[in-house]
């Protein structure tokens, strides 16, 4: 009888593993999943321009420069996923330049992030850092708050990038406007 | 089936006031009734209706607002959001689901009061309606993605209750119209009622009183009017009848009394004919007998008168002789021519006399049985000869052969004088009818013993009797020969001597040319005396 429930209690957890593999990680995974589920969220909340996302079914790329663990955790969260009829793709642009073509781009902390933020100016790229203060150009910045991710939207730099964020997703945010 | 027929029963066994007034006021009612049911069922459907629309617009914003919470798996932020609800009093609770796997997991709830707490999971998609109300559970979308659920239950006792306060013043206000179109129907329900029980009463007093001359009293100029009117006409026509039939009865018993008298009168005439008619029948028997007398000394005649010439011969002889004596001129010749004279005259009157004192010993014989009605044993054929013999002077000059078959010493024990009126009338019939032009024709008597019975056949081969005629010639006083000596009580008395005196019957038969045939049947000894 024992040996029975020994046998389901592991089964149990076996398959609880392999539907919630987000969830039982290593101690260090579930900040870099929980930001991941992050940048795959925002697309949720956020309307580009026409030409930078030209109809409902049209891909939405998101962009991890630096970073490369997360950047495969990326890869792994948005795995088959969609919004809406848009796919979600992973780029890991090799250039500064190359942040132009996505609509949603994290850029790391090991990476030069100003010039970063200034190469993806004016291309409609919903920016997204994890700097220790606002900056002028990022619209999205990613903080800890009592081990939470919490997020900071920059309204000056989301309406000159003519980036609709939904008033939900502002909502929840802390709002600069640099 | 069975309840409704009591019930319709029971309803037709009312006064009709209570019926009129159960009716109004019911058909008032279940109008009522109808429309009340029908405006709080509308009113209910409406009502929660708009709750649904309301829980269904309220699920919507929420879901709508929580999703980025949701998604960004902001609990506080979620919390807030739904914390907005309370400004809507009717939200019981909220409960937003995120999912988890395959299932939901609680994330977030705002709860009122803690009447109603949230599950653990959420339930299905749709409108859940329970005692206190009812809760919607629809799915938080983003983007057309399901992200997790929403459960909101909102309390609709209020809208019950309302509804409740709705029902209960429509019940008072369908027991307080009752009662008003009770109490109207009541007001009312003499002008309906009033005629027909004022009619029912006078057809009633009627029908105790039989006084015919009451009339209903018409109260309007509507059905119930008009059937008054019928009602009084009918006992006008009631009472014309009952004087006609009065004054009929009146009428009849007058014609009654009268007929009474008459048939008295009638009666008295009939008892006086009756007497006449007995009185007749004995006149024609006795002048039968006259008849018989006039026969007998018809038939006497003869012999004495030839007596009488042969004793006035006798004399002459004598006187003759007696003067040839005294003068002495008496020769030999004259005495022995005398002798011879006296002895032929007194052998001629002896002979005479002796017949007829025949006649009158046979005459006497039929005219006692006939006057006296004697029974007495007779020999039949010897009798039925004495009879032609008396009626002798009235068929010899008539030129009829008379025959007569019956076998010698044929005994009857009977009465002889019947049977002679009898045979006489049934000759004298056949005389007077039979043969009106004078012919001779042929009477025929036979006679045998049949059995105890003796069967007397009387014929004649003469004119015969009509067929119209036959059937009423045993009618008293019915004859054919009226005024010309008939009587019509012959074959009357025949009848009734055959049947009263000889215990017998008689039949007739005829043929109009070819003749009359009387059949006589009587007891050869008959058993006791009439």
């Amino acid at each position: 009888m024992i040996a029975y429930r020994a046998l389901i209690a592991t089964l149990v957890v076996t398959i609880a593993c392999a539907l919630a593999p987000v969830r039982v990680q290593s101690a260090e995974a579930p900040e870099l999943q929980v930001r991941a589920a992050f940048l795959f969220n925002l697309a949720r909340f956020v309307n580009w321009p026409q030409d930078k996302v030209p109809d409902p079914s049209s891909p939405i790329t998101i962009c991890v420069a630096g970073e490369p663990d997360f950047a495969s955790t990326v890869r792994d969260t948005i795995q088959g996923k969609s919004v809406g009829a848009h796919a979600l793709t992973m780029h890991i642009p090799a250039s500064a330049s190359e942040l132009a073509r996505c609509q949603i781009a994290y850029i790391g902390e090991d990476t030069s992030l100003k010039e970063m933020l200034t190469a993806a100016s004016g291309h409609h790229v919903l920016t997204v850092h994890s700097a220790a203060t606002a900056q002028p150009g990022g619209v999205v910045r990613l903080y800890l708050d009592e081990r939470r991710i919490r997020f900071e939207v920059n309204t000056g730099a989301a309406s000159r990038e003519q980036l609709q964020l939904s008033s939900k997703l502002l909502s929840l945010a802390q709002l600069v406007n640099l | 089936m069975f309840t409704r027929n009591r019930f319709l029963r029971q309803f037709s066994n009312q006064p009709i006031r209570r019926k009129l007034t159960l009716l109004m006021a019911l058909s008032s009612s279940v109008g009522l009734i109808l429309s009340g049911v029908a405006l709080i069922s509308y009113a209910w459907n409406s009502a929660r209706s708009t709750a649904i629309r309301d829980v269904q617009s309220v699920a919507q914003i929420s879901a709508d607002s929580t999703a980025a919470a949701l998604v960004f798996g902001d609990v506080v932020a979620a919390r807030e959001l739904l914390s907005a609800l309370r400004s809507k009093p009717e939200v019981d609770s909220a409960c937003l689901y995120t999912e988890d796997g395959d299932a939901s997991a609680l994330f977030a709830q705002y709860l009122q009061n803690g009447v109603s707490p949230c599950p653990a999971t959420a339930a299905k998609v749709g409108i859940h309606e329970h005692l206190r109300g009812l809760s919607l559970v629809r799915e938080v979308e983003q983007n057309g993605d399901r992200i997790g659920w929403l459960q909101v239950q909102v309390n609709l006792q209020p809208l019950t209750h309302t509804l409740m306060v709705q029902v209960g013043i429509t019940v008072a206000i369908l027991a307080a119209s009752f009662a008003v179109s009770l109490g109207i129907a009541w007001l009312m329900q003499p002008a309906l009622a009033g005629p027909i029980l004022d009619l029912a009463g006078v057809a009633r007093r009627i029908s105790e009183s039989g006084d015919y001359t009451l009339r209903a009293r018409r109260l309007g100029s509507d059905e119930v009017g008009r059937l008054v009117d019928d009602f009084n006409s009918m006992l006008d026509q009631i009472a014309i009848r009952d004087r006609d039939i009065e004054t009929a009865r009146d009428a009849l018993s007058q014609q009654v009394s009268e007929k009474t008298a008459a048939n008295q009168d009638l009666l008295e005439a009939l008892d006086r004919l009756q007497q006449t008619q007995a009185q007749l029948v004995q006149s024609e028997r006795l002048a039968s007998l006259g008849g018989l007398v006039a026969g007998v000394a018809h038939e006497i005649n003869t012999p004495v008168g030839v007596g009488v010439t042969a004793a006035s011969t006798l004399q002459d002889r004598a006187r003759d002789l007696e003067q040839a004596y005294k003068t002495d001129t008496l020769r030999r010749s004259d005495l022995e021519r005398f002798v011879e004279v006296a002895r032929e005259s007194s052998n001629i009157i002896l002979r005479n006399l002796q017949r007829a004192a025949d006649l009158i010993q046979s005459f006497k014989q039929v005219a006692v049985d006939q006057s006296s009605g004697e029974r007495r044993r007779f020999d039949l054929r010897n009798y039925i000869d004495e009879v032609l013999l008396s009626l002798a002077p009235r068929t010899k000059k008539t030129g009829h052969r008379i025959v007569v078959e019956c076998p010698p010493d044929l005994e009857v024990d009977s009465y002889p004088g019947a049977l002679a009126q009898v045979l006489t009338n049934f000759v004298s019939n056949s005389l007077l009818h039979a043969f009106p032009d004078g012919h001779s024709g042929e009477l025929r008597i036979s006679a045998q013993r049949s059995g105890d019975w003796i069967e007397l056949h009387y014929s004649d081969n003469g004119s015969g009797i009509p067929p119209q005629d036959l059937k009423r010639i045993y009618d008293p006083f019915f004859t054919t020969k009226r005024g010309s000596g008939g009587s019509g009580l012959g074959l009357h008395i025949v009848y009734n001597l055959v049947q009263q005196i000889l215990g017998g019957t008689i039949e007739a038969a005829s043929e109009i040319g070819a003749g009359t045939r009387f059949t006589v049947r009587f007891p050869a000894h008959l058993k006791s005396k009439p």
